[in-house]
């Protein structure tokens, strides 16, 4: 029988797991450090979606863009003016 | 940040542009298959992106894949420029010239910077070193320049270190002259030495003020020159010697007398409008002569300027010299009574000046004689002073 692979109990993933997977770090208005993405549903300069496989995180404002990314977390930079969850 | 930058620059990359309904699932799938994408920036049914050259046909496949029409912008980077420029060979052929010339010519020295005390010459220090091998246009090379500082060393006694330092194409010559035993002894061992006040001049003595040692003459007593005024070894009651240096002055009437003289006739050499101009243009050592004339014959007067440009501070392999030869021509002139007296006052001035004037020398008397004699004006001058005349004399003691 394969055995499957534990995942190890770090601190952080404990976090993650208590958060449904989803940790933000917004600094003021004009980033914000997203973890837990699993794609992005919509991409302009005044609103940017991303997928977390059980919500929509919807980011509103002027000039967004994604500063950096990888499979799943990213950096948006610009004027945010809300932050919604879509369920 | 600058050397992703450059990393990216020396592997290319592009602009581009995303067409089509849905742009973000081209974004997905590019991040979830590791294409690493840069300045993202959406609009409506577009985006704007920028990828690695290399990412070229998985970025277009994945825009085929998304129903998404994929627009190159622009390519930058060092495989692009190779590109562009592939076909002309002789930008690549002077660009592989260029770095190897600059290769080799670095290895050159191309200026010569020489520091010089006011003790030697620097004209004599370049050409000695001109001789020796080590000129503007040589190659460099560490063991010639061990021995050519070596061979200074022992050509020229005056110079008692030199260092040749080598700074890119530049070399620095730093020399230092060598101090005399007697000088050092005068600067460094005043208090420790045993030394004796002697005579300068024939004399009668007129005031004595010892500090140090013991007097050895009295006021007016005669002396001669070089002999012992005050002595360093110093006698107590007791019998005991106590060696000392010597301090003190000791003043004397002396007398002196000076003649100068002046010819008759004489030649002087006045300046004539004849000018020969020479001009020369030195490129990395090597001299192109810019006009075509030689050296002129007979007596002449050569005058060199040298302009060596220089940027931000370093001079250039490039020097322009003239040469200004100007004629002469010798007029026989013949001096009246009045016009050699008057000559001849000027250079007594001139030596009362420089030779005789001193703090601790009083001229009590003068008395001069004019004479002509053998076509030769004669000025005598017998002064009569009192003055300093003692001088140490240090005396070598081995324990």
């Amino acid at each position: 029988m394969k055995r499957q692979k534990k995942r190890k109990p770090t601190q952080s993933n404990i976090l993650m797991d208590k958060i449904n997977g989803v940790n933000m770090n917004i600094c003021g208005n004009r980033e914000v450090i997203f973890e837990g993405s699993r794609g992005i549903v919509e991409y302009n300069e005044n609103s940017i979606k991303i997928n977390t496989g059980k919500y929509i995180v919807a980011f509103s404002g002027r000039g967004l863009h994604i500063r950096c990314m990888n499979e799943f977390s990213l950096v948006i930079a610009g004027f945010i003016t809300s932050i919604e969850y879509i369920m | 940040m600058l050397i992703v930058k450059l990393l990216r620059w020396i592997f290319g990359y592009f602009d581009f542009e995303i067409k089509g309904r849905f742009p973000e699932r081209f974004l997905n799938l590019a991040i979830r298959n590791g294409l690493n994408l840069w300045n993202m920036k959406g609009e409506k049914e577009e985006l704007h992106a920028t990828a690695k050259i290399a990412d070229k046909n998985t970025a277009e496949l994945f825009a085929h894949k998304t129903e998404s029409e994929l627009i190159i912008e622009k390519e930058h980077g060092l495989p692009h420029l190779c590109r562009v420029y592939k076909s002309r060979l002789g930008l690549l052929a002077g660009l592989i010239i260029g770095v190897a010339l600059c290769c080799w010519l670095s290895g050159f020295i191309w200026n010569i910077e020489v520091n010089v005390p006011p003790e030697l010459n620097e004209y004599e220090i370049r050409t000695r070193l001109r001789e020796l091998g080590f000129y503007e246009g040589v190659r460099y090379d560490s063991d010639s320049i061990d021995n050519i500082k070596r061979k200074m060393k022992l050509s020229d006694e005056r110079i008692s270190w030199i260092s040749i330092n080598i700074f890119g194409t530049n070399a620095v010559v730093e020399l230092s002259p060598k101090i005399s035993a007697d000088n050092d002894q005068n600067n460094d061992d005043k208090k420790v030495t045993v030394s004796n006040l002697k005579s300068t001049a024939d004399g009668t003595i007129t005031k004595i003020n010892v500090h140090n040692g013991t007097a050895m003459v009295e006021i007016g007593d005669g002396v001669r020159k070089g002999q012992l005024l005050v002595s360093g070894i110093m006698e107590y009651n007791d019998g005991t010697n106590v060696m000392a240096d010597s301090e003190g002055t000791v003043y004397a009437k002396t007398s002196r007398s000076v003649t100068l003289s002046v010819p008759k006739k004489y030649n002087q050499p006045i300046a004539s409008d004849d000018y020969v101009y020479k001009r020369e243009f030195s490129f990395f050592g090597i001299s192109f002569p810019i006009t075509l004339c030689g050296n002129p014959m007979g007596e002449y007067y050569k005058k060199e300027y040298r302009l060596k440009p220089t940027l931000f501070g370093n001079a250039l392999p490039i020097s322009i010299t003239e040469e200004k030869w100007q004629g002469y021509d010798t007029e026989k002139l013949t001096l009246s009574t009045d016009e050699a007296k008057k000559l001849l006052n000027n250079r007594l001035k001139l030596y009362e000046m420089f030779m005789l004037y001193s703090d601790d020398r009083t001229i009590i008397s003068k008395k001069t004689k004019f004479e002509e004699k053998d076509n030769m004006y004669y000025l005598t001058v017998g002064y009569e002073v009192e003055e300093n005349i003692c001088e140490k004399s240090y005396i070598q003691v081995k324990e």
